[in-house]
């Protein structure tokens, strides 16, 4: 048995027994990429700040920035208007892990816990995050195999 | 042989009659002089000849400095007092009013020129008068387009754009805050 931590103070045993019990959301939240999480935060602090009066120019600014989110593919139009804007407690959240370094921000925005908090508070962003990912929340050994035709 | 002059007594002159009091103004800005003396000192600009000492002397005429006053004191003198924007407001003033009081001698000598076929100016004279007289008509053709088309489609484009953006992103813009249309000014910094 391997008792070298892993991953987040987990050995690698306890790590893959933490990961088969996860449920729902949490394996929807665990299993998704963080660059797609985070671009899903990115959206709700822009549609945030079109809340508030701005110039013509800066109005256009934010959507065009919204609008390159968009990649067709994951992030869909779909998963774009499922966003709603972030309130005031989330953004302060997403702030606060501004100061983090890049890659370490990334990790701590789409950590379960930090993920799932935000999501409490704006449950539009697991609505999108589910739209990505439709896949994600069941796991692999309980899906149904692929039906392949003779 | 000596030329006799003729010597007539012409007796004793007669009375003037009294002249009638001409009430001279001053205008406001003579009337705001702080003095007859600072007055006199203006006028006195337009009695002395012109040239280097003619502030000095027109100082001492009006009466400032002493009879001891050294020439480099009544230089001080005459140097603040016409630098003073008192006495140069009066100036101007005066200035204004010669120049509108020489106005009939020099129409009486323009008379006099268009008069004269032989003067040299003679032709200018005329045209001077014939063009205050007739003033040179001259049309212009001003041709005002009022080309606001780009600007109007860029802005209409703008907002198109705009809105197939929020669109796109789930945006209802009739939700969101006014548009701020304003253009920004520098503001002074606080003390």
């Amino acid at each position: 048995m391997r008792e070298e931590i892993y991953h987040n103070g987990r050995t690698s045993d306890e790590h893959s027994a933490w990961l088969d019990n996860l449920k729902g959301d949490e394996r929807l939240i665990v299993h998704a990429p963080v660059g797609h999480v985070h671009t899903i935060l990115i959206a709700s602090t822009v549609k945030r700040a079109l809340q508030y009066s701005m110039t013509l120019r800066m109005r256009s600014d934010f959507l065009e920035g919204l609008e390159r989110l968009i990649d067709g593919r994951v992030i869909t139009e779909k998963v774009m208007a499922a966003i709603k804007p972030a309130d005031d407690v989330s953004f302060a959240m997403i702030r606060e892990a501004d100061a983090l370094p890049v890659f370490k921000k990334y990790e701590v925005l789409a950590s379960v816990e930090v993920f799932g908090a935000l999501a409490k508070l704006n449950p539009s962003l697991l609505d999108a995050l589910r739209l990505c990912f439709p896949d994600l929340s069941t796991p692999t050994h309980q899906k149904e195999p692929l039906q392949c035709s003779a | 042989m000596a030329r006799a002059v003729a010597t007539k007594s012409r007796g004793p002159r007669r009375e003037l009659a009294p002249l009638e009091p001409i009430d001279a103004q001053d205008g406001p800005a003579m009337k705001a002089l702080p003095s007859d003396r600072h007055r006199a000192a203006v006028r006195a600009l337009y009695q002395i000849r012109p040239g280097h000492g003619a502030n000095v002397k027109a100082a001492r005429l009006a009466g400032f400095g002493t009879e001891t006053s050294t020439p480099q004191s009544m230089a001080t003198i005459a140097s603040r007092l016409f630098h003073d924007e008192r006495v140069l407001a009066a100036i101007r003033e005066e200035d204004e009013k010669r120049i509108r009081a020489s106005a009939p001698r020099a129409i009486r000598a323009l008379e006099s020129l268009i008069e004269n076929p032989d003067s040299r100016d003679h032709a200018r004279g005329i045209a001077m008068v014939l063009d205050r007289v007739y003033p040179a008509e001259s049309v212009h053709h001003v041709k005002v387009e009022h080309d606001a088309t780009p600007a109007l489609r860029a802005t209409a484009e703008v907002m198109q754009r705009i809105s197939d953006l929020a669109a796109k992103a789930g945006i209802n813009l009739k939700e969101l805050p006014p548009l701020i249309d304003v253009t920004p000014e520098r503001s002074e910094p606080a003390p």
